[in-house]
């Protein structure tokens, strides 16, 4: 097609007063100054061509008004600006006022991206085009505003930096529980000192800055460009799921096997000691426009060598600009409201955008039966699958595909293991690589036959899912369980103490090994993302303790072993979620649990056994089957190996709908009404009437949020399906689908619900000044609120000081916030998931409550616009000076409303004159209380304002330092800013 | 002595300093005492009146208009005419910056209770209980009793902190067996000194030291015998001799010493009580020179 040709194709509104306005003018003028360094300067017009030719897309740029409006327009390795806003463009960057689409062309990708999520600029169209577009940008104003070096990390001395109150202390511990073999369960008498190996893992996690790995993009780009994506090379459609099959085991048994150095478990997420994987079929395309500068940004910087960069963007991104689950929505729905809704970013946030691997494999039928009594299995249903039965048959075949892949892999990294131990002079290690040589070659084909070959299997095994699908919170569930009959087996065949005690440590360190693994690889975080989910890993959670199938205490020797390895390692990654069930387990077990949460400041996240288990009863799952529940992503229930929960498929800020209730459906930062008008304010006769139209607003971005979940749900069908989960998914042999297909035995979708403290107290404040008091009208409030309290200190302290709060032990605030969750239950609850399922409600809000609040006004509450919600439903730090207040209301919150788990952070700082044990202690007695009283979960941040004020000044000092935001840990250091003052104003309790 | 009932200056939940586990404390108003050094001088007036947080106060003018008895002067300063005051708490309700609370509420043993139900399960699995303390909680023997007796009933571990100034009488028959633990605070043992700084002979507190001291040694009630080291007026070297003497005397093998703490004196400021007395901590030398006078007579401290 003839430039002259595409160019007629696009359907341009001209802009209002044509060329006179000046922004106008400087926006042409800067694009023109864009178009000709591409046109005529070959070091940028070099960037125009890729492996599928010359880039081919238009790119409008306007204001509301239309008073700015221009097209870029891509072809044929030209770039024309044209007059007019193309309404066809494949992107188009809408900017709130002139004044930004004037600066547009001179800022850096992060003021973009900071623009994006303040509502001053939008993008309607391709996302992927405009990261393009702004990679393009970057070109030419690449080296503004990047700083030169990024900061490094000091060395930090592991074994003894304590944060906390008490340091040097630790307790010891009497056998209880299931407890066989460990005299002293708390093996206070061990240390990291002991573990050499351990520490040189330890220092790359702290001090090895990451590196994009391209491996898996590119192998899979590769085999997509050779055999099709959307038809098969002859034309024939592809079946979705075989492909899926062929392509990971293509993937698998091409990707280079990497033992690393010191290494006792063989293989590797990807081929860098720590890599950043990329799933270009998901979000990876995000990450275009950052290509120049990841490596410069402050906060969590990736290493990219300069070939990579290129072979991304001329041979890799192009592919994926349209095959990704947000573009397959946009194209198959039309770019529909609820999109639109969620690509402002001040209302919802679906992850589904990027994975749906929120859950935990089936890993006891892995290491109860190796890959070969699978592939049997396999084969018995293929053999009685009814001819015609196509999706059953591909579904069967793929899942065959993926775990002969998951084999040919495993048989590489064995090769690998005896390659380097033919080369290695240290005889210790040459039968350390001798050894993984063997395991390899026997796991995970066969059953293992010990810890370090049941680690070993589970670790390939998630390797390969880790190249089937993105890393987001695909958890490990109930190591301990799982590992403990190796574990009595090995100890069962000991001698003598001496040989006991070296099975013992010789197991702390693979455990180690294994924990040290899963951090070989971090999710791609696009710097917005920083923004997002300051400090996030992949969120891989392990499940400790709780009671056993049968219902008896499942606290064993691995439960102890496992947690002497969190306190050693003190990770952010994985997620340790204790179950802590009262009567069941012992309070031997609870003091160890504090004591470790007390010396690591921030893990593990506690669950108040009973109470998680009546949520979960309340959607009817067999007993037997919920007592095996594990924790998934930060902190949701469950079914462990047989339910795809996706239960972390989406952020949902309550308070949006708040918003809109008080502005007649009108949303203050997006500027605009999405849904219907529900009254002014000023004509509500009663607190009811009010609160009603809150529940009209909620309802219908509820509506919004399930249709997008549901769009997304299925482009995941679509665009890949995941045999290899599938085939470690219980139910999938029965239903003959794919789990993205609805194959597993049990499904459903959890949202995370944001801001429940905040709309609480904003609701009560209505009701106590407006209606009960009478102070003011409703009228006035939501104009002091529109003006954020500006010129009205008054209400603002009246406000604080006379309005009960949520977590103040207040009779009507409890019975408000129960009174919201209830709606949101039951709004949730009237709709069903792609895959046929529920949808769980749960209150846990990574650092979403920052951002969320970052972009909500003032609010009714008190709190002044831009400022954090509370994380979590945590109650607001100034509801009340007593922890009791605070732990009773949250524990007596609906667990059926709550069914997608709560973190409820609680910062507590022991005083010094306490000592360890006393400290230990009391924090035992808050959370059994909190637990008996009906308490989900709660998690402590041991650790005082003052030190991370300190850490703030001196991030140098703090390498390690860890904290909980919500439902997950990170290094402080790592946080943005805003996440660093939430935590520092989060409330302090000490007694 | 026997007033019907006292105020209650303040329930607080999770205390970890007054006795053992999680506990919660019942202050209770008035006191027979008068102590210079005064920790809590908010509960030493026997009825209940509203105060004023200079500190929060942003001058709204607000309290003194919607007083109905015109109780409140703003000029020069703000005052409360107490005779005046009917204690209806507009005022409270009034003020935006929450500035004014009335120090003190009437309350029925049930309604304390209450109040305290909500915390009862973080005192049962701490092994904690209720603390009562004051003021003097024994100057209301007959509602402390009850107030007692009603919390043993629910099965709580009950400890009262006191001066000392009490009817030994009424508190055997009503108090003592309903007290799991009691604390009994030991200031001056030099009557003149007592009168001069606690503002009260303290005959009737050494006749009930050695009743206690002896219920105690029959095992009949659980007593700790404390002493607050105020510098240069109980932490005097004759001063604490002179208690050690009688803890000897009374054969009596522990005392808790308190170490003087001046954070006091922002809440006596608050409530415009001219704050006297010394602004520094116990040195950690004068502190161990303390201990010694006890160590010295096998009096473990």
């Amino acid at each position: 097609m003839a430039i002259s040709e595409s160019i007629q194709r696009l359907d341009l509104v001209p802009a209002r007063a044509l060329g006179a306005d000046p922004a106008n003018l400087l926006a042409r003028g800067l694009s023109r100054l864009f178009s000709l360094n591409f046109n005529f300067r070959p070091r940028y017009r070099q960037y125009l061509k890729t492996r599928d030719g010359w880039l081919d897309f238009s790119v409008a740029l306007r204001t509301p008004d239309q008073r700015v409006a221009l097209t870029l327009c891509f072809r044929e390795g030209r770039v024309r600006v044209l007059r007019g806003a193309a309404r066809n463009a494949d992107t188009t960057l809408i900017f709130a006022n002139r004044l930004m689409a004037r600066d547009l062309l001179s800022m850096s990708p992060d003021d973009i991206l900071l623009a994006l999520m303040r509502n001053q600029v939008r993008v309607e169209g391709n996302l992927s085009l405009m990261a393009l577009f702004n990679f393009l940008l970057s070109l030419l104003t690449q080296g503004k505003s990047l700083p030169l070096h990024a900061p490094a990390a000091a060395p930090v001395s592991h074994a003894k930096k304590v944060y906390g109150a008490n340091s040097g202390q630790y307790l010891q511990g009497c056998p209880s529980d299931a407890v066989r073999h460990l005299a002293d369960p708390y093996l206070s008498r061990i240390a990291l000192d002991d573990f050499p190996r351990l520490q040189h893992f330890l220092h790359i996690h702290f001090h090895k800055r990451p590196e994009i790995c391209i491996e898996r993009p590119l192998l899979l780009t590769r085999w997509h460009r050779q055999y099709g994506f959307e038809k098969q090379p002859d034309g024939t459609p592809w079946h979705p799921v075989l492909r899926q099959g062929k392509v990971l085991k293509a993937l698998l048994a091409d990707k280079a096997p990497r033992i690393r150095d010191r290494d006792l478990l063989g293989g590797t997420t990807t081929s860098k000691d720590i890599g950043v994987v990329i799933y270009p079929d998901a979000q990876g395309t995000l990450i275009w426009n950052e290509l120049r500068t990841v490596a410069a940004r402050t906060l969590n910087p990736y290493d990219i060598s300069a070939a990579d960069q290129t072979t991304l963007h001329r041979e890799i991104f192009p592919f994926w600009i349209r095959r990704n689950f947000r573009e397959w929505v946009r194209q198959q729905y039309g770019n529909p409201l609820c999109q639109r809704i969620e690509e402002r970013f001040a209302v919802f946030f679906h992850w589904k955008n990027i994975a749906l691997s929120h859950t935990i494999a089936d890993f006891p039928r892995l290491l109860r039966q190796g890959s070969q009594g699978m592939l049997s299995d396999i084969d018995a249903a293929l053999a009685v699958c009814a001819p015609g039965d196509e999706e059953r048959q591909h579904t069967l075949v793929a899942m065959r595909l993926t775990l002969e892949g998951l084999e040919a892999y495993a048989a590489h990294v064995a090769q690998e293991a005896a390659e380097q131990s033919r080369q290695c002079d240290d005889p210790v290690r040459r039968l350390e690589l001798e050894q993984i040589a063997r395991i390899c070659r026997r796991v995970p084909m066969q059953p293992p036959a010990s810890v370090h070959e049941a680690l070993q299997a589970i670790w390939l095994g998630l390797i390969g899912l880790h190249m089937e699908n993105t890393n987001a919170g695909l958890s490990i569930g109930r190591l301990d369980q799982w590992l403990q009959p190796y574990f009595l087996a090995e100890m069962q065949a000991c001698r003598n103490d001496t040989e006991r005690d070296a099975c013992i440590a010789r197991t702390i360190e693979l455990c180690g090994c294994f924990f040290l693994k899963l951090t070989d690889h971090l999710p791609l975080v696009p710097d917005l993302g920083n923004h997002l989910f300051g400090g996030s890993s992949s969120d891989q959670a392990i499940t400790l303790g709780g009671v056993t199938p049968d219902g008896e205490s499942a606290v064993n020797d691995m439960t102890y072993i496992l947690l002497k390895v969190t306190e050693m390692l003190r990770l952010r990654d994985p997620n340790i979620n204790a179950r802590y069930h009262v009567g069941k387990n012992s309070d031997v077990y609870l003091r160890r649990l504090c004591e470790v949460n007390l010396l690591t400041c921030a893990t593990p996240s506690l669950h108040g056994d009973e109470n998680v288990m009546a949520a979960l009863a309340s959607h009817g799952y067999p007993q037997e089957v919920i007592r095996d529940w594990s924790a998934v992503g930060c902190v949701e229930p469950t079914l462990s190996g047989q339910h795809l929960g996706h239960t972390g498929c989406m952020m949902f800020n309550l308070v949006a709908p708040l918003e809109m209730a008080l502005h007649d459906g009108w949303h203050p930062l997006m500027d605009w009404r999405p849904g219907r008008r529900t009254g002014d304010a000023a004509s509500f006769e009663c607190f009811d009437d009010f609160y009603l139209a809150f529940e009209q607003q909620l309802g219908f971005l509820i509506e919004q949020a399930v249709t997008l979940n549901n769009y997304l749900g299925e482009a995941h069908a679509v665009l890949r399906p995941t045999p290899l989960l599938s085939a470690l998914m219980a139910g999938t042999l029965a239903s003959g689908r794919d789990v993205t297909r609805g194959g597993a035995r049990y499904n459903s979708s959890g949202v995370a619900c944001i801001g429940l403290a905040d709309v609480t107290d904003s609701l009560m404040s209505v009701r106590h000044l407006v209606f009960d008091k009478q102070v003011l009208s409703l009228g006035a409030l939501r104009d002091a609120v529109a003006k954020n309290f500006e010129g009205n200190a008054k209400l603002l302290s009246r406000i604080q000081t006379h309005v009960p709060r949520y977590g103040s032990g207040d009779a009507g605030a409890l019975a408000m916030a129960r009174r919201v969750m209830a709606s949101v239950h039951r709004h949730f609850a009237r709709h069903k998931n792609f895959r046929g399922g529920p949808y769980t409600t749960g209150y846990w809000s990574m650092s979403n409550h920052v951002v969320f609040g970052n972009l909500a006004g003032a609010l009714p509450s008190g709190r002044r616009a831009g400022v954090a919600f509370t994380p979590g439903l945590t109650p607001a730090p100034q509801a009340t000076a007593n922890l009791l207040d605070n732990l009773r209301d949250v524990a007596m919150l609906e667990p059926a409303h709550m069914d997608n788990n709560i973190a409820f952070n609680v910062k507590y700082v022991p005083a010094a004159e306490d000592g360890h044990a006393r400290s230990v202690q009391n924090m035992a007695d808050y959370v059994k209380s909190y637990f008996s009283l009906g308490g989900m979960q709660m998690q402590f941040n041991v650790v005082s304002s003052a030190t991370l004020r300190d850490a703030m000044a001196h991030p140098e000092n703090y390498a390690d330092l860890l904290v909980r935001i919500s439902g997950y840990n990170a290094y402080f250091v790592t946080l943005n800013q805003e996440m660093q003052q939430e935590l520092i104003q989060r409330a302090e309790f000490s007694a | 002595m026997n007033f019907p009932a006292p105020a209650v200056v303040e329930i607080k939940g999770n205390s970890l300093d007054d006795g053992p586990g999680i506990r919660s404390v019942v202050f209770l108003q008035g006191c027979p005492l008068n102590c210079s050094w005064c920790h809590n001088p908010e509960a030493i007036a026997a009825r209940p009146q509203p105060v004023r947080d200079s500190t929060r106060c942003d001058a709204y003018a607000d309290c003194a208009a919607a007083c109905s008895r015109r109780a409140i002067d703003l000029v020069p300063v703000w005052q409360l005419n107490v005779d005046a005051c009917d204690l209806c708490g507009q005022c409270v309700d009034a003020c935006a910056t929450g500035a004014i609370r009335i120090t003190g509420r009437f309350l029925s043993v049930h309604d304390i209770v209450a109040t305290l139900e909500p915390w009862f399960a973080f005192h049962e699995t701490s092994a904690g209980g209720i603390t009562l303390s004051g003021g003097e909680p024994l100057m209301y023997m007959s509602f402390a009793g009850e107030l007692l007796q009603a919390l043993r009933l629910r099965g709580l571990h009950t400890l009262v902190e006191t001066c000392g100034h009490f009817s030994i009488e009424d508190f055997r028959t009503l108090a003592a067996p309903f007290i799991s633990e009691i604390y009994f605070d030991l200031k001056l043992v030099d009557d003149q000194q007592h009168r001069r700084h606690c503002g009260r002979t303290n005959r009737v507190i050494l006749a009930n030291f050695r009743h206690l001291a002896a219920m105690h040694r029959c095992a009949t009630l659980a007593v700790r015998f404390r002493i607050p080291l105020i510098p240069a007026i109980t932490a005097t070297e004759s001063n604490l001799r002179g208690w050690a003497d009688l803890l000897q005397e009374e054969g009596i093998q522990a005392v808790d010493l308190l170490p003087y703490n001046p954070l006091w004196k922002d809440k006596a400021r608050v409530m415009g009580r001219p704050p006297s007395g010394s602004d520094t901590w116990l040195s950690e030398e004068d502190t161990s020179r303390c201990r010694e006078y006890f160590l010295e007579r096998d009096i473990a401290c």
